[in-house]
């Protein structure tokens, strides 16, 4: 079942989602999945979508194996870990955790870039060129996967 | 024994999701990750050329087709348009192929088209997946190309599928020539719609219009295609060198066929 949703996930977000994309921007369905499965079922799901998500998503980009692994991996856990503690039928909850969770995505990112890409971007101009609009179109997808996610589960 | 086992439950977690992911980056992956890599390119690869299908081009001409105004005397008409703009669809893709096909016969090079299938997972980076690998005898390092100049070059091959690093990729960095001037720099992707010429003296002769080609150093691309023109030039930070940004002339963002350059 997490396995069908994340390859769900990840062949709508390479190919369909490119219709909706502005510019080079989409919105994280793989991180928004992770989101969704760590607040509704707890931090060892959380962990192991994660896991599962972050090898996806470094298949399908550049580089070696590993940088999403560990971020989107590590984002699982601590989201389910914290969720705990939370309301989490609150759109506002969900969309707030789903932005924080870009935001950290793209800080480890733009670090992980720093030391080994070729060029390095000014933090500014990444974050307003880059980060602001995916905060912005991740979260407003966010309660649209996690309604999905919630009538699939109480229909099984 | 009990503290151990409190120890144990609070802490197992936090030791797989900060120790391994790292083990795995820093000592196991690297060593296996083109074969993992390889293999789940070439395993989605069916799947991402069915769903290639819906490129934002193709659907757009399809919705525009079907939100034309129409009467119930216009059905016969409707079934017509759509089969005008299958053909239309066709006929776009044979003129792309054959404005490739132009270009394959300008050069000597052995190359082979390939079909962009995906674009990167991740926001952060640009690069394409294209649906020829090393069947295809498509090399790591391959120049891509398009009827109206340079793409990127080959970073990654699978069998079936390859992976473009395009040149406004952060990580992308050839030698460049202003054509015209003779004028030699480094080519760097800025994350945006153009890129950056970097060693230029602030005193180089370059205008806003100028084209820019590769030089030919180094051993990705060959001498003289062109990368694009010059959109606008700023002086750098410590004053001795220009800033000289370049529009490429092949839109990056849209690409859906490509040619590489097998040498």
């Amino acid at each position: 079942m997490i396995l069908l949703f994340l390859i769900l996930a990840l062949l709508l977000h390479l190919t369909i989602l490119d219709i909706f994309a502005i510019g080079w921007i989409k919105p994280d369905l793989l991180l928004v999945v992770t989101v969704v499965f760590a607040m509704q079922k707890g931090k060892r799901t959380g962990l192991k979508v994660g896991l599962l998500a972050g090898a996806l998503a470094d298949i399908f980009s550049a580089g070696g194996l590993g940088i999403n692994i560990f971020i989107l991996g590590g984002l699982g856990f601590l989201i389910g870990y914290f969720s705990e503690r939370i309301y989490k039928e609150s759109i506002f909850a969900q969309s707030f955790i789903c932005a924080i969770a870009v935001v950290i995505h793209s800080i480890v990112f733009y670090v992980f870039a720093s030391f080994t890409f070729n060029e390095t971007l000014s933090f500014l101009s990444f974050a307003v060129t880059k980060v602001l609009p995916t905060v912005i179109y991740t979260t407003v997808i966010c309660p649209f996967v996690f309604k999905l996610f919630t009538k699939i589960s109480y229909e099984k | 024994m009990r503290k151990y086992g409190f120890f144990k439950k609070k802490y197992t977690s936090l030791i797989v999701v900060v120790c391994l992911p790292l083990i795995l980056i820093f000592f196991l992956l690297p060593i296996f990750s083109h074969t993992i890599k390889s293999k789940g390119l070439d395993f989605f690869r069916p799947a991402l050329k069915i769903l290639s299908f819906f490129s934002p081009a193709k659907v757009i001409f399809r919705l525009e087709n079907m939100f034309s105004p129409h009467t119930k005397l216009q059905n016969q008409i409707k079934i017509l348009k759509a089969e005008v703009a299958r053909l239309k669809e066709k006929d776009y893709q044979t003129q792309r192929l054959e404005e490739l096909l132009g270009f394959k016969n300008t050069t000597t090079k052995p190359s082979v088209a390939a079909k962009v299938i995906a674009r990167d997972y991740s926001n952060y980076r640009h690069t394409l997946l294209i649906d020829r690998g090393k069947n295809s005898g498509v090399k790591k390092g391959n120049c891509v190309v398009f009827q109206f100049g340079v793409v990127g070059k080959v970073i990654e091959v699978a069998s079936t599928t390859s992976r473009v690093i395009l040149m406004t990729d952060l990580d992308f960095r050839a030698t460049c020539l202003i054509q015209r001037s003779r004028e030699e720099g480094v080519l760097c992707g800025i994350m945006k719609d153009f890129c950056l010429i970097k060693y230029l003296p602030a005193e180089a002769d370059v205008v806003v219009g100028d084209s820019v080609v590769t030089s030919g150093l180094g051993t990705s691309f060959p001498k003289g295609l062109l990368i694009g023109e010059v959109s606008h030039i700023t002086e750098s930070a410590d004053g001795i060198s220009a800033e000289v940004f370049v529009r490429p002339l092949a839109g990056l963002g849209k690409l859906e066929e490509v040619l590489v350059i097998l040498e």
